[in-house]
């Protein structure tokens, strides 16, 4: 533990020095001097860890930390730790090119984790794309499939809504220290996640959520999952990273397309020319995975819901306003909904109806449960 | 001798009494003027020295005093010129004393003689009336003056022109010039709200914003189209009333910005200054308390562009006028209330780059960029914005809609109508809309359904609503209810009312 959180060691490194040493303890006592003659470089060789931090972990705080220590605080926020070849480390993410020497955890994995599928996309999500992500991650959860994304704004945190609502598990992976949250406000999603999942990192405690270690952590991600999805992404999305890393593991890449044309579509469109999969319902994703995926074995509670039940629309229709125009328009606007997700206006065209009783129709099935609305204009209905 | 002559002096929007005396008594040559002169007032002493020796007529070669009375009062503007040179006329015996009382006399003296216009003529006229006095005025703002009726008004070219006048050689020129009918519109030809394409759901905020005296905000990329519905927003308004326009042109009369040659303003007004206005200039300002633009827009629109562009504590010294329709400056020497009722609409893009969350181009800010910009609107500017509205730039298709949509004039009725149902609830507060009902009052003309009710229960609990953001849904409510020509409250109006609140652009994109 020491050993990995030493800056300048990452996971090719560490596994030289374990290789070589026969253990970690072994490495970490036979010093810098012995590493540097067997043409092992790392930047703590040179004087205890003063070097500039440098590599994969930048921003870790200066000075070594003994591995007591590290453990200490880990444990004092309530995480447990993980190392390879350690039982409970994700078997999946071993048999990665560079799997994290020490994981973080809090919360518990269980042995079907490794029934996993990352579920990722833009931080800039559309409504469109929070509307897939959150069907898609429920879908899966209903499943029996864990559901992994990195906690970010947009999509990711959308993902995990969506399989916790569903009864699902959900890993996350941060992309930072044990002690903190970043985004600060899924702080209480994380802990949401912790309950029934897991929370994820392999930066040691004090490591600020510094850019180059999301795109780092994107190969953990990438690493705990079957495959990965990618809901919607922008051509420079980390999600595209997510993917690649994906591939290099041997992962499947799965892509949820977009409009043409929208920038958020760019990023999947791209995946999907160099040959992801296309995906347009949970089930698809077992289908092909279903060589991996052997089926006897159990799988976890299985909450299935089908698509929108005709039965909870009915309420609606027969409920207080159930005048003859009421229900004209709820059907046509039910329609114009099932479509896609739209702006006001677009919907009141579709429908035919004036944009001020669309509006008011749309808000009461919005304190219903039925829709939710967007910033960009946008209302999609809520999956279920 | 000693001569003296009514005139006025302007604090914020109103004409206080000066009078104007003038000593002329033997010693060295010299004119003094005491009263607490601005700079404008003291250089009064050059003008009318070149003014009253190039009318040929004889300036005193003796000690001159003038004092402008309330002593402690600052005076501002060059409207005393014209009663400085008859009282000194008049205390030099060229024209009897006697002739100047019963008259209050404003005017700026040229150096040739020539009498120029003042600003805030109205308001002088309005004391002049209450004073029972006749005004000697310049002719240029003749115009201005007639606003005022039941009062006799003397328009004078010259300062010669003016001497014949108070000695009584030349008929005092009551004549009166045909003036525009009532609900002529002056205000240049207006722009229809049927040249907008598309945006539906904006040109209903705009509805409902007209009809309830709502404050409005557009949110939407640049080219969306938010100015274009702005500038629609005067055409759905109904024509000034003959109380609310002698308001609106007094304010316009006194800031100087009424055109030469314009008498009342029936327009309403549509002011939209730049974002990089000062406090004063929005508030107003300045020793005699100047009208800003808060207070042009009084009665009309006051349209702010690039909201999020004006400095924080602009943007912030909203809050107040916004609530209570009128605005208090307080200087060290004044202490004035401003009228200040006017339709606030606000304009701004959804992020720093202006395109989140359009549809064909990216956004290139960071989330915490966009998170930082929104919070450029404080919560209690938010909690005081009754309606929001997100625009999208149209398709081509859309675009090709232009004019076939509703025009201004059939919208138009709509407000009226509702405006009218207001009015009857409202007796007796000029220019009082729902926007402006109080707690107390939203009890008592709000009348909820059960069904309503449980709706509104529901969406407190849903969107977290404040009691303030309630009550905006309440007033929003009510507006909508009295669009659609009823006196209770639907549950379909409530969740109208729901659909603009501001929390909806403002949220998660």
């Amino acid at each position: 533990m020491e050993l990995a959180a030493l800056p300048g060691v990452g996971p090719k490194v560490y596994r030289c020095l374990v290789e070589a040493f026969g253990g970690a303890r072994e490495a970490l006592a036979a010093g810098p001097d012995r590493w540097r003659a067997l043409r092992i470089f790392a930047a703590a060789a040179s004087e205890g860890g003063r070097a500039e931090p440098k590599g994969r972990r930048r921003g870790a705080p200066a000075g070594r930390r003994t591995g007591e220590e590290l453990l200490g605080v880990a444990e004092e926020l309530g995480w447990t730790v993980l190392t390879w070849g350690e039982e409970g480390y994700p078997p999946l993410l071993l048999h990665t090119p560079e799997p994290p020497p020490v994981l973080y955890l809090r919360g518990s994995m269980v042995r079907d984790d490794w029934r996993a599928i990352a579920v990722v996309g833009t931080r800039r999500a559309s409504a469109y794309g929070r509307y897939q992500a959150e069907r898609l991650a429920g879908e899966l959860a209903a499943e029996g499939l864990t559901v992994v994304s990195g906690l970010a704004r947009g999509i990711d945190e959308t993902a995990h809504r969506g399989a916790l609502e569903a009864g699902g598990r959900t890993l996350a992976v941060l992309g930072c220290g044990p002690d903190r949250v970043y985004p600060p406000e899924n702080a209480p999603l994380a802990e949401e996640i912790a309950e029934s999942g897991a929370v994820l990192t392999e930066f040691p405690p004090g490591t600020p959520p510094l850019p180059g270690n999301f795109l780092w952590r994107n190969r953990v991600i990438a690493g705990l999952a079957l495959g990965t999805v990618v809901v919607e992404a922008g051509e420079r999305s980390g999600a595209l990273n997510t993917a690649f890393h994906a591939n290099d593991a041997g992962r499947e890449v799965f892509a949820v397309p977009g409009e043409v044309g929208r920038p958020g579509s760019a990023g999947c469109h791209l995946l999907l020319r160099l040959g992801a999969t296309l995906l347009e319902h949970g089930g698809q994703v077992k289908e092909s995975l279903a060589h991996l995926l052997v089926p006897g074995l159990s799988f976890g509670p299985v909450w299935r819901r089908g698509p929108i039940a005709a039965a909870d629309w009915r309420s609606t229709e027969a409920g207080e306003e159930g005048g003859e125009e009421g229900g004209a328009l709820a059907g046509k606007l039910r329609h114009a909904l099932r479509e896609a997700p739209a702006r006001v206006e677009e919907l009141a065209s579709r429908a035919g109806f004036p944009v001020s009783a669309v509006a008011a129709q749309l808000v009461l099935w919005e304190l219903e449960g039925k829709v939710r609305g967007y910033a960009d204009g946008r209302v999609a209905l809520v999956p279920r | 001798m000693l001569a003296r002559v009514r005139s006025a002096s302007l604090v914020g929007v109103e004409a206080v009494p000066v009078g104007v005396e003038v000593d002329v008594s033997p010693g060295l040559p010299c004119f003094d003027i005491v009263g607490l002169p601005g700079a404008a007032v003291r250089e009064s002493r050059d003008r009318v020295r070149a003014a009253v020796r190039n009318a040929g007529l004889p300036f005193p070669l003796q000690r001159v005093t003038v004092n402008l009375a309330p002593a402690g009062l600052k005076k501002e503007g060059a409207l005393f010129d014209l009663p400085i040179a008859l009282a000194l006329l008049a205390a030099a015996g060229v024209i009897p004393a006697a002739a100047l009382e019963g008259r209050l006399v404003a005017g700026e003296l040229s150096l040739d003689g020539a009498v120029r216009p003042v600003r805030g003529i109205v308001a002088v006229a309005l004391l002049a009336r209450a004073e029972g006095a006749a005004l000697v005025l310049p002719e240029a703002n003749l115009e201005e003056g007639e606003v005022v009726e039941g009062l006799t008004l003397e328009p004078v070219a010259t300062l010669s022109g003016a001497v014949e006048l108070v000695r009584g050689r030349r008929e005092a020129s009551g004549q009166r010039r045909a003036r525009p009918g009532p609900g002529a519109r002056n205000g240049g030809e207006e722009a229809d709200l049927a040249e907008v394409a598309g945006q539906a759901a904006g040109k209903r905020a705009l509805e409902i914003a007209a009809a309830g005296g709502h404050s409005l905000l557009l949110i939407g990329p640049p080219g969306a189209g938010k100015t274009m519905l702005a500038r629609r927003l005067p055409s759905l308004l109904p024509p000034l009333d003959r109380e609310e326009a002698l308001t609106v042109t007094r304010i316009h009369s006194v800031a100087g910005m009424l055109p030469p040659g314009t008498g009342l303003l029936t327009a309403r007004p549509f002011r939209a200054p730049h974002h990089s206005i000062s406090l004063a200039g929005l508030l107003g300002g300045g020793a005699g308390a100047c009208p800003g633009e808060l207070s042009l827009a009084h009665g009309g629109v006051l349209f702010l562009d690039e909201f999020t562009e004006f400095p924080p504590h602009v943007r912030e010294a909203l809050r107040q006028p916004l609530e209570e329709g009128k605005l208090v400056l307080c200087r060290a020497a004044v202490r004035v209330t401003l009228p200040a009722r006017a339709l606030l609409v606000l304009a701004c893009n959804p992020c720093p780059c202006g395109y989140a969350g359009d549809d064909r181009v990216a956004c290139g800010c960071r989330p915490d960029e966009v998170a930082r910009y929104r919070r450029r609107f404080s919560g209690p500017l938010l909690d005081r914005i009754d309606l929001a509205v997100r625009l999208n730039r149209l398709s081509a298709a859309e675009l090709m809609e232009a004019g076939k949509g509703e025009g201004s004039a059939l919208v138009r009725d709509r407000v009226e109508r509702a405006r009218a149902r207001q009015a009857s609830r409202l007796a007796g507060e000029e220019g009082r809309t729902n926007a402006c009902l109080r707690p107390e009052e939203l009890r008592r003309w709000v009348t909820l359904a059960p069904a309503t009710r449980r709706l509104l229960e529901r969406a407190v609990d849903h969107y977290r609503l404040s009691a303030r953001g309630y009550y905006r849904t309440l007033r929003v409510a009510r507006t909508i209810a009295d669009l659609a020509g009823e006196e209770g409250v639907r549950p379909e109006h409530a969740a109208e009312a729901l659909e603009y609140r501001v929390e909806r652009v403002m949220g998660r994109w």
